[in-house]
């Protein structure tokens, strides 16, 4: 590797790691390993080519930011950060196209495990998730390997198939307007015939007393 | 003592295997099988031709006479009323046929008489078990996902580990 090329990815790979570590991590061993990750992987940035394991050091610490409780915000943001990158060199065109991927499969991961309220909401989640592979495919597609873009195609084909799986599931976010304004309570019990959802009828519509809610409310079909 | 099939050894003799429906053995007096197809006859108003519509195969349908017969017919009357009541159906092999068909009983009888001890007949009706039908096949989509994720992020990593230790250009590099 020569140096202009050593500079370039180095930068990249600082870059792309400030981003990774930039969310509300939980506090714990995951956090510390991927802390410890991190550093590990800008020291030794300089061998870990020359041994063949840049790329396996790179996959650890995505796995470690999302086990220390990465978002999906953080991973579309470090996205769009790799997004923005204008590698001209061979080594941080690698790192680059392995960052990008790596975070869309962590966000499918993260996706894969989340637990939804409603349609509406999975259903915003997979519009935000089909403009990342548009983009990932219309930008990038070229400068992956065959095998790195098959991989790609087929995670985001199981994405889409996961939350459409997931959205046939759930019910529907519905408006409902009342005539005058009840307590929760009474309209937990008129449109779910009990009581004990008035909590979730609260949390959905953000009242400012639950003895007055507003006219105008939403909560979940069934 | 030789057998029959000894005795006289006609191809179709030579072909017959012991019946048995599940565990339980017995011999068959009689038997008919029953098949064909589900059919719709439209017979129009002011038409000579009508239209016998296919709607698929007729389930089969085995009627029996078997018999158990012998100083202790009793314990082989008992093991085949057992498997007779099983919910869950069993294989019942036709002497003549020899196939093995999953089959589920839909109505037996015993009878035994004074005249003749020792022997006790069945009327047995089966019916062809088949396959629950209108059940699409369910995918896990998450652990799919999961699986799929995990060997991806293997492979793009080793994809990574080759393009930055080679050359641009280099062949292996797989681009």
């Amino acid at each position: 590797m020569n140096k202009l090329e050593y500079i370039e990815a180095l930068e990249i790979s600082k870059r792309l790691v400030t981003e990774l570590v930039r969310f509300p991590a939980k506090p714990g061993k995951a956090t510390v390993d991927l802390r410890t990750a991190v550093g590990k992987f800008l020291a030794e940035f300089p061998t870990m080519a020359d041994n063949w394991v840049l790329g396996t050091e790179l996959l650890n610490c995505f796995e470690l930011a999302r086990a220390a409780g990465a978002t999906l915000n953080s991973m579309a943001r470090l996205r769009a950060t790799m997004f923005a990158e204008v590698p001209a060199r061979h080594m941080g065109t690698t790192i680059v196209n392995a960052a990008i991927l790596f975070s869309f499969i962590e966000e499918s991961e993260i996706i894969a495990v989340q637990v939804f309220k409603s349609r509406g909401e999975v259903a915003e989640l997979m519009d935000a998730m089909g403009v990342a592979i548009e983009d990932i495919k219309l930008n990038k597609a070229d400068s992956f390997a065959a095998n790195d873009y098959q991989a790609f195609v087929k995670i985001a084909a199981l994405l889409i198939q996961h939350m459409s799986a997931t959205e046939r599931q759930l019910p529907r976010v519905v408006q409902y307007t009342w005539p005058i304004h009840y307590p929760s309570l009474a309209l937990s019990n008129r449109i779910y015939g009990e009581g004990s959802r008035s909590e979730e009828l609260i949390a959905e519509n953000k009242v400012v007393h639950p003895l007055f809610m507003q006219r105008q409310i939403l909560a979940l079909s069934v | 003592m030789a057998t029959i099939q000894e005795v006289s050894s006609a191809p179709w003799r030579k072909r017959l295997v012991p019946a048995s429906y599940g565990s339980a053995r017995f011999h068959v007096e009689q038997q008919g099988r029953s098949g064909g197809r589900r059919v719709v006859l439209h017979e129009y108003p002011k038409r000579s031709q009508p239209f016998a519509e296919d709607m698929g195969r007729t389930a089969f349908r085995y009627q029996m006479t078997g018999y158990i017969i012998g100083p202790s017919y009793h314990e082989g009357k008992r093991a085949l009323m057992k498997v007779l009541d099983e919910q869950a159906g069993a294989t019942l092999i036709d002497p003549y046929i020899g196939e093995p068909k999953k089959c589920i009983c839909e109505r037996y009888s015993v009878s035994e008489t004074r005249e003749r001890g020792g022997y006790c007949t069945f009327e047995m009706t089966f019916v062809e078990l088949g396959s629950p039908g209108n059940f699409p096949e369910q995918v896990n989509s998450l652990r799919q996902l999961q699986n799929v994720a995990q060997t991806a992020m293997k492979s793009i990593a080793q994809t990574a580990n080759v393009q930055a230790a080679l050359p641009p250009g280099d062949p292996r590099a797989g681009q």
